[in-house]
């Protein structure tokens, strides 16, 4: 989150918009897209549909997460404030722990890790802001290309079956392809064509 | 560009949060087995490697002042540490972060 205030810094965010961003739309790659998207030039529509279907994975992580925190103590309205905190880290945290843990305490004891990583977030988001004022512009190249990067070897790392290595080699392709081709809804087509074409090429085959 | 900015950073977090709302309101209601799931993924996957290719061949802002061939070298160095050093996160972003902060810091001349 350091190298990603660094990111919006020189994506043109102010330190208002930057703490915003981690504070409301906590999710790091649906941020990233955005302000990338935002960069070139794109309108809200293709914005909010980008991060729309970027964090799409979030709907079966929460599907998963809250039989597991489940509390009958705790009023439901509840449930929909700390979903806010069902991102990746806490999730697969959450999940490596939770059988270790009384059930009437899972509730509590998720808050707790969770708002821990987001307000952790939201400080490392607005130091890296702040830093990227006195760090030398050629260092800060360094910092912002380390989120593509970074970006780059998690998926990699999650490259499990050849559905998503094709898809990786599609949409590597397709993307700045489309985006000549449409600035506003290139990178979007290109992610949704390749990951479609991908599910569909392996979806009987599984594999 | 700031009102943008702030409209953006709205949109985003309805995005955002709209799946996390659904999950609480169906978790009782959906499997997550379901293959609507898997394609989710699969379109997920795609928009991040599109962005992220996006940026590596036509970057913008601060980047767009750096060389082709350090961004391009620079990936392929990351892909190979990668996957020799037995997928190893840091070590794979950290090196090919260095060599591309020290070819653009000296203006090396890869081509």
């Amino acid at each position: 989150m350091f190298t990603f205030g660094a990111f919006l810094k020189t994506s043109n965010f102010s330190l208002l918009e930057s703490f915003l961003s981690t504070f409301f739309a906590f999710a790091l790659p649906g941020q990233f897209v955005m302000a990338d998207m935002l960069i070139a030039g794109g309108n809200l529509f293709n914005i909010f549909f980008a991060v729309f279907l970027t964090n799409a994975r979030l709907l079966p992580m929460t599907i998963n997460m809250i039989p597991i925190i489940e509390n009958k103590g705790v009023k439901r309205w509840k449930y929909y404030l700390i979903s806010h905190l069902i991102a990746v880290t806490a999730w697969i945290n959450m999940l490596a722990v939770y059988k270790g843990l009384k059930k009437n305490h899972r509730y509590d004891f998720f808050l707790g890790l969770g708002c821990c990583l987001w307000i952790t977030s939201i400080i490392s988001t607005v130091l890296g802001f702040i830093c990227s004022e006195f760090i030398n512009e050629k260092i800060l190249l360094g910092l912002v290309f380390f989120n593509p990067m970074y970006f780059l070897v998690m998926t990699l790392s999650n490259i499990s079956s050849k559905k998503l290595f094709t898809i990786l080699i599609l949409s590597a392709t397709l993307g700045p392809l489309l985006y000549n081709i449409n600035e506003n809804w290139g990178i979007l087509s290109a992610g949704f064509l390749s990951g479609t074409i991908g599910f569909l090429l392996f979806r009987k085959k599984n594999i | 560009m700031q009102e943008n900015v702030l409209l953006a950073i709205l949109v985003s977090s309805l995005a955002t949060y709209f799946f996390r709302f659904l999950g609480v309101l169906c978790s009782k209601k959906l499997k997550i087995d379901s293959w609507i799931f898997d394609w989710i993924r699969c379109i997920s996957v795609g928009i991040i490697v599109a962005v992220i290719s996006k940026i590596i061949f036509f970057p913008e802002g601060i980047l767009d002042k750096t060389s082709d061939s350090s961004r391009y070298l620079s990936t392929i160095l990351l892909i190979i540490i990668f996957y020799t050093s037995k997928k190893n996160i840091l070590l794979s972003v950290t090196l090919s972060t260095i060599f591309f902060t020290i070819i653009n810091y000296y203006e090396i001349s890869l081509f």
